[in-house]
């Protein structure tokens, strides 16, 4: 189902875990949809944990974490990528984790997640 | 110096926002309306909002009130005004297990408060279709009622005292009578801040009966038959009954929280139970988003339910206090309004439980203006808070 069935009824941010820390609109699926009904792109959309806890809850079942990382693959097409992102994949490739260089017994000291 | 400016001073710069990324997203909330804000604040205390509301009164900045953004009457959407979003304002002040009663900051989500109360036995029984996303400051502001209306009546008889901070930034402990006023205000006198709110038991047993219905008649009978013994009384029509699988026809699922109920075992009423709570899901699924919420008296639904019937839309309800909700697809919002005449006609209300909002407001008679008007010059002169298209 499209985000054109999105009906802004918020079910989708009751158990998503950016909003439920966060507690802004923007940042909660919802938000993501009304940003994409508008067509604005922006690196907000990376602020998603890609759960699903969002398509659980949602009445008109848009496959929401779809949506997202079709936005996430036009903006890296666009050049527009966070630092953390362009880091841990770098570091995937450099030493097979997203944290860079461990150390035995030593946690990372940066802590980049997908 | 300028609005922003002090409030930036009151509150944390992560709690205030002018980023063009959050004004379109508070420019909604779950109507079909769009408006426009200038930016955004957070607040964390009452003495915050004491403060920045005392400054928009002398500055003459126009405030909006959001709880969890899920009214569907655009109460919530800004008109060039500054948002006010309560949900950091979240917390369990206190549980009292001796009396019965909880005191909770406007922003508490009606779930999350739910879920605390269960591990002692005790329940905030008022449950509208939002009740997963929904705060305590948005049913109050709204008089939410919900499924379990039959029983438990509206969120006006559940009160025991609000803290409100009014349109000239003042703290208003408001009982008793008052109680009423701020209770479905919809955010035009004040910012409801912090409730102390009557609780029940929790619920231990329930059971089900499940009617399909030939005609209205049958249904009437049924309303009456159960209407004393039954915690909710839900009507659902034959386009509603197809999109949620079930043979096409009109039935009434009446809820019990003893042995009245034909149905006992757990896990037939729990299937009954989620085909309930996914008719709003089946009907937006469909294309019916638009949802209204009219109510008239027991007595006159046969009258109503035939109309909405020739008007082809699918529609279900709370037939025990007479709400019904018909649903429309986004491209049919403008037969809305020949329901609410139809309606008005028949002695009911536009609104059982959403609210006037900016969608009704043109359906307020001249003694409902005159009333909102008296109010808000007593505890809101300047008009501070929510845009009347009247004035």
């Amino acid at each position: 189902m499209g985000i054109e069935k999105c009906s802004r009824c918020g079910f989708c941010k009751v158990n998503c875990p950016i909003f439920r820390v966060m507690l802004s609109e923007t940042l909660s699926p919802r938000g993501k949809m009304i940003l994409l009904k508008k067509e604005i792109m922006d690196e907000v959309f990376y602020i998603c944990a890609l759960c699903k806890s969002c398509e659980e809850n949602c009445p008109a079942e848009i496959k929401i974490s779809e949506e997202i990382k079709k936005i996430r693959e036009k903006l890296i097409k666009n050049k527009k990528e966070t630092e953390a992102n362009k880091k841990m994949i770098e570091n995937i490739r450099k030493f097979g984790n997203p944290f860079g260089k461990i150390e035995e017994g030593k946690i990372p000291r940066e802590l980049y997640c997908c | 110096m300028g609005f922003l400016e002090e409030v930036k001073k009151i509150v944390e710069n992560e709690n205030v926002s002018e980023s063009d990324l959050d004004k379109v997203v508070y420019a909604f909330d779950s109507s079909y309306l769009e408006g426009k804000t200038n930016f955004i604040i957070w607040p964390r205390n009452v003495d915050e909002i004491k403060k920045i509301i005392k400054i928009a009164n002398r500055e003459r900045v126009k405030i909006t009130l959001r709880g969890g953004g899920t009214g569907l009457v655009g109460g919530a959407v800004p008109e060039n005004s500054v948002v006010l979003d309560l949900s950091k304002m979240n917390k369990i002040l206190e549980i009292n297990t001796d009396e019965n009663y909880v005191i909770v900051e406007a922003g508490v989500i009606l779930d999350d408060l739910n879920n605390e109360l269960e591990n002692k036995g005790l329940l905030f029984p008022i449950r509208p279709g939002s009740h997963a996303v929904c705060t305590i400051g948005g049913i109050i502001a709204t008089n939410a009622a919900g499924i379990n209306a039959i029983k438990y009546g509206k969120v006006e008889n559940w009160l025991i005292e609000l803290e409100v901070v009014t349109g000239n930034g003042d703290l208003k402990i408001v009982k008793g009578d008052e109680i009423k006023v701020f209770c479905g205000s919809e955010g035009l006198y004040g910012v409801i801040t912090k409730a102390k709110l009557r609780l029940t038991k929790s619920i231990k047993k329930t059971t089900i009966s499940k009617l399909a219905l030939n005609n209205y008649e049958e249904l009437m009978k049924a309303i009456k038959e159960f209407k004393d013994k039954a915690v909710a009384l839900e009507f659902i029509d034959e386009m509603t009954s197809s999109f949620l699988g079930m043979q096409p026809a009109m039935y009434l699922i009446a809820e019990f929280e003893d042995d009245s109920g034909d149905i006992k075992e757990k896990e037939e009423i729990e299937k009954i139970m989620r085909i309930r709570d996914g008719i709003y899901a089946a009907l937006v699924s469909n294309n019916y988003s638009i949802i209204t919420d009219p109510q008239v008296h027991v007595d006159k639904l046969p009258i109503l339910l035939k109309e909405i019937k020739k008007m082809g839309k699918p529609h279900f309800g709370h037939v025990g206090i007479g709400l019904i909700h018909v649903h429309f697809k986004p491209e049919e919002v403008g037969e809305t309004d020949r329901l609410y005449e139809l309606v008005l006609k028949l002695g009911g209300k536009i609104s059982g439980e959403h609210g006037i909002g900016k969608l009704k407001q043109k359906f307020l008679s001249e003694n409902e203006k005159e009333r909102i008007m008296s109010f808000k010059k007593r505890y809101d002169p300047n008009n501070v808070f929510g845009e009347l298209e009247w004035v």
